[in-house]
C-alpha cells in the first residue's frame, strides 16, 4: 500500500506541475474575467458590469488620483448587486490597505431581475455563475477558476487564438471593435437590438438588489470613499433603460446618500462612442474615465 | 457526479482513503461505506431518484429471499413475475411512457381518430436502465436455482447501486460481484496500478476521442440539410469513434475504479473495430449488454434450439428489443431491426461463430482479407450508427440520402472546418481547414494504432509491451495526462449513454 500511494503521491505531484504549466500560459486573451482572480488583494475598485468593465480605464483614473485601481465588473449576468457579488468583492477587498476609492457604476438592470419575483434570490441567474463558484480570488494561476468556471479548452491557453478582447492586468477589458460606420450597425444590431428584444418588459425592480447595494456602499464605506456612477449609453439603450425604471433617480435616492456622491453622465452620451450601442469605445472610455476622476477629485477638495 | 469531474477527482480519493486505511478491519463497515458512497455519488446528480433504487434493492432483496421460502411453482413464478413487473414497470414509467402515448396518438390521428392522452413532462433518472437489468439478473437466476438468495442485506444494497458502474455499466451479474462483497478485499499493488492505469486510458477515450469527435458530430447531425453526403459520412465516422471513446471510456473508467477499491468488473468492449463480420462485432460491443440479452431473453425464447424459423425470430426479437433499450424512440428500434438484419446471414449460413479470437492473434499485422473484412465490417457499422445517432426517422433517411447520393463523390464541406476549432499544433503553413482535418486524423489513427498494438488485452495500454523502461513508461503516462489537460476544460462533457 506504502508503495502505491508513493506512486501516486509522485504522479499526483507530476499532474499537478502539468497543469501549473499549461494554467502559466493563462493571460489576458484566454478569458474575458480569468485575470481579476489572480491579482492580490485591492484598495482601489471599480464595481459594476460589462459597461464598466469595458468602459473605465483604472491608469487613466490613476494618473488623476493618484489610486491604483481595479476593474473588479463583470456582466450583468454574473455581477448585478446582490449577494453573490457582493461576497466576491468582500474577498477581493484589501481591508488593509488603508484608505480606498471605490467606483459603483449603477443603472436599472443591475438593480433588476430577469424573474417574475424579482426579490427571490434563490433563482437568481448569478447563483450558478462563476462569481459564486471561485471561492479563491487571489491566486496566480488560480485553478479554481480555470477548474470550475473556463469555457475552452485548456489547450488554448497555450495555442492563444485571436481574441475580441483583451483584459488588463489592472482588470480593464478593452475591446478589439471597429468603429467605421458599417461596422457600428452591425455591432449594434448583433449586441444592442437583440440585448433589448430578449430582455425589455422581461426585466422587473429588485428591492432586493436595491437594498444589497445599499448595504454595500455602507460596508466599503468603512475601508474608504464610494462614488456612484451612471455611465452614458446610447440613446437607444437610454430609452430601454427608461421604459424598465423611469424612476430610477427617485428610487437611489437613499442609496446616493450613503455615498460620497453621485455622477449621473447619461445626459451626455451624445459625446461619446459606443462600438455596440450599449458599451464604451474605448477612446470614449477614456474620456469618461478622465471626466470620473475630475469630479472625483473635485469632490475631494 | 461525472468520471470526468473534479467533484470525482475529490471524492475517490475520499473513498479510497476511508476504505482502506479507516474501515479496513471489517468488511462489513466496508460495504456500508460503499453503499453510502454509491448514495452520495448517485444523489449528486438528483438526490430525489434515490428512493427509487432504494426502492428496487428493498423489494429484490425480499423477493429473493421469498422465491427460496415459497414452496410452490406458482409461488416462486408468482414472485418472480412481481420483480419483473415493478422493475420494468418503473423502466416504462420514467422511459417509455411519453413514447408510448405519442405513439398511440400518432397511430390514431393515422385513421382518422383523435386520442386525449396527455405526455407527461417525465425526467429520465440517470441509468436506470442500467441498475434495472443489474437486480433483475439477481431474481432471475434465484428464481433458477442458480444463485442463492443473499441475506446480507448491505451486501445486496451495495451490489445494485456500486457506483463505478451504477450509471452506465458494465451491467453485473450478481453471480459475478455479489460474491465480492462477502470476501475480505486485500490490496493488490499491481491490481490498483492497473486499475489506475485503466482510469487513464479511458479518461483519454472519452475527453480527447470522444469529445473532439463530438464537436464535428454534433455540427454535422445537427445542420445536416447544408452538408454534403462525403460530410455526412465523415460525420458518421466520427460518430462511431464519438460513442466508443465514449462508452468504452466510461466502462473502463468503472473497472479500473472498481479495481481500486479490490474488484474485478468484466470487460465490456473488446476492441470491437477490429471486428471482421457484425457477430463478432456484436460478441465485442457492450458485452455486459449483449450477454445478458442473450441469457435472459435469447436463450428463455428458445434461442437456436427449435429450429432456423426460432431462432431468426429470436434473434430479431433481441437485436429489436435491445435497440428500445437504448432509448424511446423508433430510431433505435429500427436500429436494433438494421443491426438483426446484418446478423441473419450469418446466423442463415451458420457463419455467425467463425471468428472467435481477436483478429491476427500472433502477429503484428493482418491477412489482407481480415483487413478487407475489418474495412467492410467498421463501415457497415458506421452506416447503422446513422440511425442510432438520428433525431428522427425522417432524418435517418435523409442522411442516407445524402449520403447515398452523388454528394458522397464531393470533398467534405468546407464550411464545417470554418465552424469548429481543434487545434493542437500550429501548422501556419497551412490552411486552418486543412490543419484541422489531419490533425483530428492523425489523432484517429494514433488511438487506432495503439488500440490495435493492445488488442490482445483487456485495455489497450495494460501492459505497454513496446515501451521497455519505467522511464519510458511514466513519459508516456504523462504524455496521456498532458493531452488529456489540454482538451479539458472547466465543464466536463456528460458521457452519451447516460440518456439510456
Amino acid at each position: 500500500m506504502k508503495r502505491f500511494i508513493s506512486l501516486v503521491l509522485v504522479f499526483s505531484g507530476l499532474i499537478c506541475l502539468l497543469l501549473v504549466w499549461v494554467f502559466s500560459w493563462a493571460d489576458g486573451h484566454s478569458d474575458p474575467y480569468y485575470l481579476r482572480f489572480t491579482t492580490s488583494k485591492q484598495s482601489d475598485l471599480i464595481l459594476g458590469t460589462s459597461k464598466a468593465a469595458q468602459g473605465l480605464q483604472p491608469t487613466v483614473i490613476d494618473e488623476v488620483l493618484g489610486t491604483s485601481m481595479f476593474n473588479y465588473s463583470f456582466t450583468v449576468g454574473t455581477s448585478p448587486f446582490g449577494d453573490v457579488y457582493f461576497n466576491s468583492i468582500k474577498k477581493k477587498l484589501n481591508k488593509r490597505g488603508g484608505k480606498g476609492t471605490y467606483i459603483i457604476t449603477i443603472d436599472p438592470w443591475s438593480i433588476s431581475s430577469k424573474r417574475l419575483d424579482p426579490n427571490d434570490s434563490s433563482v437568481f441567474r448569478e447563483n450558478t455563475g462563476f462569481l459564486n463558484k471561485v471561492s479563491y480570488v487571489n491566486l496566480n494561476p488560480n485553478p479554481f477558476y480555470l477548474l470550475r468556471a473556463y469555457n475552452g479548452r485548456f489547450g488554448d491557453l497555450i495555442e492563444k487564438q485571436q481574441q475580441w478582447y483583451y483584459l488588463h492586468d489592472n482588470g480593464w477589458l478593452e475591446v478589439f471593435a471597429k468603429i467605421d460606420s458599417i461596422s457600428l450597425i452591425n455591432n449594434r444590431k448583433r449586441n444592442l437590438d437583440s440585448w433589448i428584444e430578449s430582455n425589455e418588459g422581461k426585466y422587473f425592480f429588485s428591492k432586493y438588489r436595491l437594498r444589497v447595494l445599499g448595504e454595500m456602499i455602507e460596508y466599503l464605506q468603512e475601508f474608504g470613499e464610494v462614488y456612484l456612477v451612471r455611465l452614458p449609453v446610447s440613446e437607444e439603450m437610454l430609452a430601454a433603460e427608461n421604459k424598465l425604471m423611469h424612476d430610477f433617480d427617485t428610487r437611489i435616492t437613499k442609496i446616493i446618500a450613503k455615498s460620497n456622491g453621485y455622477l449621473d453622465l447619461t445626459e451626455r452620451h451624445e459625446n461619446f462612442v459606443f462600438h455596440d450601442g450599449i458599451h464604451l469605445y474605448k477612446s470614449s472610455g477614456e474620456t469618461v474615465s478622465k471626466i470620473i476622476a475630475e469630479w472625483i477629485q473635485q469632490h475631494r477638495k | 457526479m461525472l468520471f470526468n469531474s473534479l467533484d470525482f477527482a475529490i471524492f475517490l480519493p475520499i473513498v479510497f482513503g476511508l476504505y482502506w486505511f479507516v474501515f479496513n478491519k471489517s468488511i462489513k463497515v466496508q460495504n456500508i461505506l460503499i453503499l453510502l458512497a454509491s448514495y452520495v455519488f448517485y444523489g449528486w446528480w438528483d438526490w430525489r431518484f434515490l428512493a427509487l433504487i432504494a426502492f428496487s434493492t428493498i423489494l429484490d432483496y425480499f423477493i429473493g429471499i421469498s422465491i427460496i421460502r415459497a414452496n410452490m411453482k406458482g409461488q416462486k413464478r408468482g414472485l418472480l413475475a412481481l420483480s419483473i413487473i415493478v422493475n420494468i414497470g418503473f423502466l416504462a414509467f420514467f422511459k417509455y411512457y411519453n413514447f408510448f402515448v405519442d405513439s398511440f396518438i400518432d397511430a390514431f390521428s393515422f385513421f382518422g381518430h383523435s386520442l386525449s392522452l396527455t405526455s407527461l413532462n417525465i425526467i429520465l433518472p440517470v441509468g436506470i436502465s442500467f441498475y434495472t437489468f443489474q437486480t433483475l439478473s439477481y431474481t432471475i437466476d434465484v428464481y433458477r436455482g442458480t444463485l442463492k438468495p443473499t441475506k446480507n442485506f448491505v451486501a445486496f444494497a451495495s451490489f445494485v447501486s456500486f457506483f463505478p458502474q451504477l450509471v452506465a455499466g458494465p451491467i453485473e451479474r450478481a453471480s459475478n460481484l455479489l460474491p465480492q462483497f462477502y470476501k475480505q478485499r486485500k490490496f493488490i499493488y499491481r491490481d490498483a496500478v492497473d486499475g489506475m492505469r485503466q482510469i487513464l486510458w479511458g479518461l483519454f477515450k472519452k475527453v480527447v476521442i470522444a469529445d473532439n469527435c463530438a464537436i464535428y458530430v454534433n455540427e454535422i447531425f445537427g445542420n445536416s440539410e447544408t452538408y454534403n453526403g462525403s460530410t455526412i459520412f465523415l460525420g458518421s465516422i466520427f460518430f462511431a469513434f464519438q460513442i466508443y471513446g465514449d462508452f468504452s471510456g466510461y466502462s473502463d473508467i468503472a473497472i479500473g475504479t472498481a479495481r481500486l477499491f479490490g474488484f474485478d468488473l468484466k470487460q465490456n468492449f473488446a476492441f470491437p473495430y477490429f471486428s471482421r463480420d457484425i457477430a463478432e462485432f456484436w460478441r465485442r460491443w457492450h458485452i455486459s449488454l449483449s450477454t445478458w440479452f442473450r441469457d435472459y431473453l435469447y436463450i428463455p425464447l428458445g434461442g437456436s434450439r427449435g429450429g432456423r424459423f426460432l431462432a431468426v425470430r429470436n434473434t430479431i426479437i433481441v437485436f429489436v428489443v435491445s435497440g428500445f433499450w437504448h432509448g424511446a424512440n423508433w430510431t433505435f428500434i429500427f436500429w436494433g431491426a438494421i443491426n438483426a438484419f446484418c446478423f441473419l446471414p450469418l446466423l442463415l449460413t451458420s457463419r455467425n461463430r467463425r471468428n472467435i479470437q481477436i483478429v491476427a492473434t500472433d502477429r503484428i499485422f493482418p491477412k489482407l482479407r481480415e483487413l478487407v473484412s475489418i474495412v467492410v465490417t467498421f463501415l457497415m457499422v458506421v452506416l447503422i450508427w446513422i440511425m442510432f445517432r438520428a433525431d428522427t426517422l425522417s432524418h435517418a433517411l435523409h442522411l442516407y440520402s445524402k449520403i447515398f447520393s452523388l454528394g458522397f463523390f464531393e470533398l467534405p464541406s468546407s464550411e464545417l472546418f470554418l465552424n469548429n476549432s481543434i487545434r493542437l499544433f500550429t501548422l501556419t503553413y497551412l490552411s486552418p481547414a486543412i490543419q484541422e482535418l489531419l490533425f483530428m486524423i492523425v489523432l484517429l489513427v494514433v488511438f487506432n494504432v495503439i488500440e490495435w498494438f493492445g488488442r490482445n488485452q483487456k485495455y489497450a495500454i495494460q501492459k505497454c509491451g513496446f515501451l521497455k523502461t519505467t522511464f519510458l513508461r511514466w513519459g508516456f503516462y504523462l504524455l496521456i495526462v498532458l493531452i488529456i489537460i489540454m482538451y479539458s476544460n472547466g465543464e466536463p462533457q456528460e458521457f452519451i449513454y447516460f440518456q439510456f
